[in-house]
């Protein structure tokens, strides 16, 4: 099927990031078509029939997301989450930082289609590059008077804010974010109340991933029903691919829903480097189950072939490991991180990740035990779905799929108190 | 209302629909563990201890903050439900150092119990422990990072209930620790709560480390000694020794202060009196009990009416009131309870509970900080500004209600009470304005034109405040509450034991007219504020009878000493800020030879062939009359003007006698504004002295940004320091500082 220039169309033009590029392109005339043309029914009506749904990894559909907020008279608040922290993932980065205002257009539509005045764009902390561009672009849309009060002389007010975030993976979970955007502890929050109704300020909130609502201008511009053409027949559209690992051309592609797994990582992504063979595969950030070589054998780049395959599509972060790869390691290094960013407030997940991280170091270091495993395989009942937010089943994914696909592996390191790849 | 069918293990309860599966669950009889939840915080979900399986979820769902739903279906004792539990109680103690035997909190450990119950006999942890140092936080509390298992409730309890932000959680994930940032001291008059609300023995009391164990304590529910109030607590003796306090029912309110809690060891204390003392010239020697009445009895048979006078401590229970009462009749003399120089008696109003309080939509407070007199108030004042209240502090020195109310004005204390009288009548004194911004301004415009406003009247607001708070409220339909000094003040009025107040009875001694006086549970001089007063007429009264627990000053003045019990050793009644009688009942066996008050008075009596009556049955405090008394309020002029109050660690009874609680304040201190600390040369940690014609003393100076230029704060009750000598009957008083 190869590439799907739709999101990315711009970011190879130079200076894409800037106001008269973008417009070149017919930039914010979607914006103009959506205040002056559209109501905002219209919009959250288009989106639901485009059947787009939320890229951030958890892929809710955004249409329903939007309807969820109630049709009062507070203030309401639409959030744009850039935190952009999962292992893997990198995609929203490039349309930061190479077409802002795709993005600004995005929200700005978006947060007309659901009656919010202020929207946030919540970066996370190390995009500090990004966060400039953004600034910028806001400052140059606003002076333009493309957002800000009476944006393009509609009478609806715009304001779009850039938040810098302080590095903590747990504030890319929606409530955790909240707080932090409103200068607390990131810690996730319980739900409900859920954020459409009682979210930032509590006051009805939206909050939508980086290319989600980078995603609307397009639907706007050409229908909810020509996007729902893309992809497959319930995964729809384009999504952005982050490959990284050991290809020979990792980066940022963009396919439509639906391509070949093996397509991306052999032809798009130029195949395993040095002509190794293919050992294991995260499909979808750090926290989805990896896949063996064979098991990704015919799977396709959708939300359900990939949760047919046993594990999930994610933030479409497709990390490739080849036969060097040491799967113990692996992910002892990725518990680590999930233990570092524990947001240490339930206990099954402060507890659980720091548990997985001494275990795990002692069968790194050659002195784990038989029934250490059997600790860690029991992590899935103590700890899995018994958290406060999805942290702590995002631990356990590499963990779990990483002993039951491998356990060989891990045996080996216990019974010869070494690596049998010699690393 | 309409309730919701839920069925827990099989057991159908009708609930509201706002209950919980944990309010269903405690209705139906089912135990569900916890340890974060607590009744009075908001539900946190963080403990993960209350899982239960809700037939329809795919999760285990949080009983604590899972909202029950018509026809639910709860299962607590499946394998699932089973499992979850264990492996909780697995992940806490993975990290818990199982100091049990060493630990204070055991026997009233929520991890100890719970694990006892669900947890599994063996652990499968075989890395290293990860220990964390011992905190003290000051003289009050103890801080043990391993054994806590972050269950955040006692961060909750600052945040939600005190209104404060130091104590928190710092740091990340599994090395998360609770604490406060940047003081080595915590002690910020409700700490108390955070050691009876943590589950575990991470934040323990310093006052009890390694006293006893809690099982070999035997609780009585008594009633606190220290304000108005009146807290129900538990004392826990053994050993005739009183070791511990507890707090364990919501009565009034769910939370303690420091003075109820840490305030107590003065009971224990060494050097209590403990057998009768009579002068031998400039000794006293000790005397048995049959023959102090005797000599007493004695001596004051040979005085004539109106040559005798009492001076009660406002402490007493009532049954010592209706004692003291009926012996001045039968001698014909002048009693009187205030000795703090108040110039006022206690107003009767409509509020009859705390909830009053916490349900009010305004609430104004004026002339003394209410956290220091009535400390639990202010949680409930503060309950009520976070349910949407508006607050306004008014007040001449920083109160704990201050930085947290929406409206909080640092006036002058020459100032104070005009400023006051001005408010209720209506009207903003330019002081005021000055002192406020237009926005805080609107706000108590528009809660002075709200008619559910509610004044408190802290213990430094005259009689003339009060008689002109009085009418204006019962006009215009506002609440009222005047507080009082004392933890009896209400009774001891209903009792009639007042004449022309205290400083009349000590004015009566100079002249000459008053021979004979009995002073009893006081120190005047720690009390009364003018020292030199209190010295003139205890060196010139002819005969002096002090009873109390301790030989303080004024003792060392007297020609017999009783002594007395303290209030873990005696029964009786009290009347409390709401016009309700309260109940303490015995702890302890009094120590030595002390005895009640209404012992010693009886013993008298009996020998002066007089009757006195220990009956109070009688009291019907729905009788009782409100009196408006109207003193002179003398305006204080000066270069400086001064406000002497005590600080909270320094203002509970028998508080010097009281280690670690008057330790939290160690060194009495004079707040400053800026301008003057300028104008001084001084600045914050230096030393002034500040004096008048009657004496001088050395502050260590505080800097208060918004103080009010010229006026300063004093503070008082610090052992061998009587700031009162500087003082001539008012607790304000024009002085002059300079650099030490």
């Amino acid at each position: 099927m190869g590439e799907y220039k739709l999101l990315l169309a711009n970011v190879e033009k130079p200076d894409s990031e800037k106001l008269e590029v973008y417009r070149a392109s017919g930039g914010y005339e979607r914006l103009r078509k959506a205040l002056f043309e559209m109501k905002p029914e219209e919009i959250v009506e288009e989106v639901k029939k485009s059947g787009l749904r939320g890229r951030g990894g958890a892929g809710f559909p955004t249409g329903v997301k939007w309807g969820f907020v109630p049709k009062t008279d507070e203030p309401k608040y639409l959030v744009c989450n850039a935190d952009e922290g999962e292992p893997g993932t990198f995609k929203d980065r490039v349309i930061i930082e190479k077409d802002p205002h795709l993005l600004l257009e995005g929200i700005a539509i978006s947060a007309y289609a659901i009656g919010a005045h202020e929207a946030f764009i919540y970066i996370r902390g190390e995009y500090e590059y990004g966060a400039q561009v953004l600034e910028r672009a806001i400052k140059e849309a606003e002076e333009a008077g493309i957002l800000g009060p009476n944006a393009l002389g509609s009478g609806y007010d715009i304001k779009i804010t850039v938040h810098r975030g302080a590095g903590a993976y747990v504030c890319g979970e929606e409530t955790a974010l909240l707080n932090s955007l409103e200068g607390r502890r990131g810690h996730p929050r319980i739900r409900p109340p859920f954020p459409a109704s009682k979210g930032l300020y509590q006051h009805p909130t939206v909050i939508n991933n980086v290319e989600t609502l980078a995603t609307v201008p397009f639907i706007v511009e050409r229908g909810g029903d020509w996007y729902a053409s893309l992809g497959t027949e319930k995964s729809k559209g384009t999504k952005l691919f982050s490959i990284s690992g050991h290809v020979n051309r990792p980066g940022v592609y963009e396919l439509e829903l639906g391509t070949p797994f093996k397509e991306l990582i052999y032809d798009i992504a130029g195949g395993i480097r040095d002509g190794r063979k293919l050992k294991a595969v995260i499909p979808g950030g750090s926290s989805t189950p990896m896949l063996k070589a064979e098991e990704i054998e015919g799977v396709l780049l959708d939300y359900e072939s990939l949760q047919a395959a046993g594990s999930m599509l994610g933030s479409g972060a497709v990390i490739v490991m080849d036969e060097t790869t040491c799967i113990v390691k692996a992910v002892y290094r990725m518990a680590k991180f999930y233990a570092h960013e524990s947001c240490g407030q339930c206990t099954p997940c402060r507890e659980g990740t720091r548990w997985m991280v001494q275990i795990l170091t002692r069968i790194v270091n050659g002195q784990g035990r038989m029934e250490d495993l059997d600790i860690l395989l029991d992590m899935k009942d103590i700890m899995g779905g018994n958290c406060l937010c999805p942290l702590g089943d995002a631990a356990l994914g590499p963990l779990i799929s990483g002993i039951t696909k491998f356990r060989d592996e891990f045996e080996a390191h216990i019974m010869t108190g070494r690596c049998p790849l010699g690393g | 209302m309409s309730t919701v069918k839920v069925t827990i293990d099989g057991i159908t309860v009708e609930v509201s629909p706002d209950a919980t599966i944990l309010q269903a669950a405690a209705k139906a009889g089912v135990d569900i563990p916890y340890f974060c939840y607590h009744p009075f915080l908001k539900p946190a979900g963080l403990c993960r201890m209350c899982l239960v399986e809700v037939e329809g979820m795919p999760k285990l769902a949080p009983a604590c903050v899972t909202q029950v739903r018509d026809g639910m279906v709860v299962k607590t004792n499946t394998e699932r439900v089973k499992k979850a539990r264990e492996g909780i109680i697995e992940f806490q103690l993975l990290h818990h150092p199982l100091d049990c035997p060493i630990c204070d909190q055991a026997g009233e450990c929520y991890l100890q119990d719970i694990t006892f119950r669900y947890g599994k006999a063996t652990s499968r942890f075989a890395d290293e422990k990860e220990l964390y140092p011992t905190k003290f936080y000051g003289p009050l509390i103890v801080h043990e990072q391993s054994r806590c298992i972050l269950c955040k409730r006692c961060v909750r309890f600052s945040t939600e209930v005190a209104g404060g932000t130091e104590w928190n959680v710092y740091w990340r994930a599994a090395h998360s620790i609770i604490g406060a940032y940047d003081t080595d001291t915590v002690a910020n008059y409700f700490t108390a709560n955070l050691v009876e609300i943590c589950p575990v023995g991470a934040i323990t009391s310093r006052l009890y480390r390694y006293k006893t164990r809690i099982w070999k304590l035997d609780f009585t529910r008594s009633v606190c000694d220290h304000c108005e109030i009146g807290c129900s607590l538990d004392l826990g003796v053994r050993e005739n020794q009183l070791f511990k306090i507890k707090h364990n029912i919501m009565d009034p309110t769910p939370w303690l202060c420091d003075k109820g809690y840490y305030a107590f060891d003065y009971v224990n204390h060494a050097e209590r009196i403990l057998f009768p003392l009579k002068r031998n010239e400039k000794k006293m020697v000790s005397v048995s009990s049959e023959d102090v009445s005797d000599q007493i009895a004695k001596a004051l048979e040979g005085y004539k009416e109106g040559e005798v006078a009492l001076i009660v401590s406002p402490h007493i229970v009532l049954e010592d009131a209706a004692a003291v009462k009926s012996f001045a009749d039968a001698l014909k003399a002048k009693v009187d309870y205030r000795v703090y120089g108040e110039d006022y008696l206690p107003l009767k109003t409509g509020v009859s509970d705390i909830s009053d309080v916490e349900g009010s939509k305004n609430i104004l407070i004026l002339c003394g900080d209410v956290a220091v007199s009535h400390p639990v108030l202010a949680l409930s004042v503060l309950k009520a500004k976070f349910s949407g209240a508006n607050v306004a502090v008014i007040s001449a020195n920083d109160t704990y209600l201050g930085e947290r109310s929406n409206v909080f004005a640092l006036v002058p204390a020459s100032k104070e009470e005009a400023i006051a009288k001005d408010l209720l009548e209506g009207r903003l004194n330019d002081a005021l304005k000055q002192a406020l911004s237009e926005s805080e301004l609107e706000t108590l415009r528009s809660m002075l034109q709200s008619e559910d406003l509610m004044v408190i009247l802290g213990v430094r607001a005259s009689s003339a405040l009060r008689s002109l708070a009085y009418k204006i409220s019962s006009d215009k339909g506002w609440k009222l509450l005047a507080l009082d000094r004392g933890s009896n003040p209400k009774g001891l009025f209903a009792m009639g034991l007042y004449s022309d107040g205290v400083g009349g009875i000590l004015k009566g001694v100079v002249d000459g007219k008053v021979k004979a006086l009995l002073v009893f549970g006081v120190d005047l001089f720690e009390t009364y504020p003018d020292a030199a007063l209190v010295k003139e007429a205890l060196s010139s009264v002819e005969f002096l009878v002090v009873g109390d627990l301790f030989f303080h000053e004024t003792a060392a003045y007297a020609d017999y000493f009783l002594p007395l019990v303290s209030f873990a050793e005696d029964s009786g009644t009290v009347v409390n800020l709401f016009w309700s009688k309260r109940r303490r009942r015995r702890a302890m066996e009094p120590k030595g030879e002390s005895t009640s008050l209404r012992k010693w008075l009886a013993s008298i009596a009996d020998r002066l062939g007089v009757n006195v009556t220990t009956e109070v049955e009688g009291l019907d405090l729905s009788s009782v009359e409100v009196k408006l008394t109207e003193g002179k309020v003398e305006q204080v002029d000066g270069k400086f003007v001064a406000v002497v109050e005590p600080p909270f660690y320094r203002s509970a009874k028998y508080a010097g006698w009281c280690s670690n609680f008057s330790e939290a304040s160690a060194e009495p201190k004079v707040v400053l504004s800026i301008e003057d600390a300028k104008a001084l040369g001084v600045k914050e940690g230096d030393k002034v002295v500040v004096e008048n014609s009657r004496g001088r003393f050395e502050f260590r100076v505080k800097l208060r940004e918004g103080q009010p230029a010229s006026s300063v704060v004093l503070d008082c009750g610090y052992d061998r320091f009587p700031v009162n000598l500087l003082l001539t009957g008012s607790w304000k008083v024009a002085v002059d500082l300079k650099k030490a």
